[in-house]
């Protein structure tokens, strides 16, 4: 085995050792304007606070193979929250789910929407 | 025609799970700052105007609930039907074709969110307090 090669077995041997850390990548990132943690999630409409409405957003939950769990609506909402966050979201509202099945690029899809909101102050 | 066990795992799992189904549309933006649709009386039915803010909560609480009961059934049966969909696939194919594919209950879920979502409008319209 060369150098370059015995480099690489050993960078991925080590790489296994890496401690996970606390990155969190919403934090301190321009491109998300808050933070998923802040964003309310509901099926519901929220009725004691005035809002205004940002987008109507869509979100899948996939499987990786044939033998993963089924995507869950907790998944869905992580990819609802992602696309919150980007806009300024504080909730999204009226959120509900298809059923899982086939999709185009996965075993497994669960597809979900909500309508992103700000509430006014 | 004799299908290789691949070729029938693969029919068996994409006969029975089926397509992934669209979640129920969202209702018309009504109550934001900016809506542009604002609630009138003809958007409902004359049984509709006639219940008070009792019949409307009691409605959306036993929808709510039937929602949710359907909700985990279909769970179930997409677990059991799973299972048995692999077996058919490698004993008896065409059995796949009698498998039920939940395409009703699916119907019958996207009817109550629409129901859902008119019994909040209705909730809105006549101005009753408390969560929609």
């Amino acid at each position: 085995m060369n150098k370059i090669g015995l480099l690489i077995l050993c960078a991925l041997i080590l790489g296994g050792c890496a401690i996970k850390g606390n990155y969190d990548k919403y934090a301190d990132n321009p491109e998300f304007l808050t933070h998923p943690k802040d964003i309310l999630v509901t099926k519901e409409d929220i009725v004691d606070r005035p809002y205004e409405v940002l987008a109507d957003i869509k979100g899948t939950g996939s499987k990786a193979t044939i033998f993963s769990a089924d995507p869950t609506p907790e998944d869905v909402n992580r990819k609802l929250l992602d696309q919150a966050s980007r806009l300024g979201a504080d909730a999204i509202i009226l959120v509900r789910y298809g059923s899982v099945g086939i999709g185009v690029m996965s075993w497994g899809e669960l597809e979900g929407q909500g309508r992103a909101v700000k509430f006014i102050q | 025609m004799q299908l290789s066990l691949f070729n029938r795992l693969f029919i068996g799992v994409l006969v029975l799970t089926g397509c992934a189904t669209a979640p129920p549309e969202l209702p018309q933006d009504y109550r934001s700052i900016g809506a542009t649709k604002s609630l009138v009386e003809s958007d409902f039915g004359s049984s509709d105007l006639e219940k008070n803010c009792g019949d409307i909560e009691q409605e959306k609480t036993e929808l709510a609930e039937h929602r949710q009961e359907i909700e985990q059934e279909l769970k179930k049966q997409r677990n059991s039907e799973q299972a048995a969909g692999f077996i058919a696939a490698l004993v008896l194919p065409p059995a796949l074709l009698f498998m039920d594919q939940n395409a009703d209950v699916e119907d019958q879920i996207h009817a109550i969110q629409k129901r859902l979502d008119k019994v909040a409008q209705l909730h809105h319209f006549k101005q009753c307090s408390g969560t929609s």
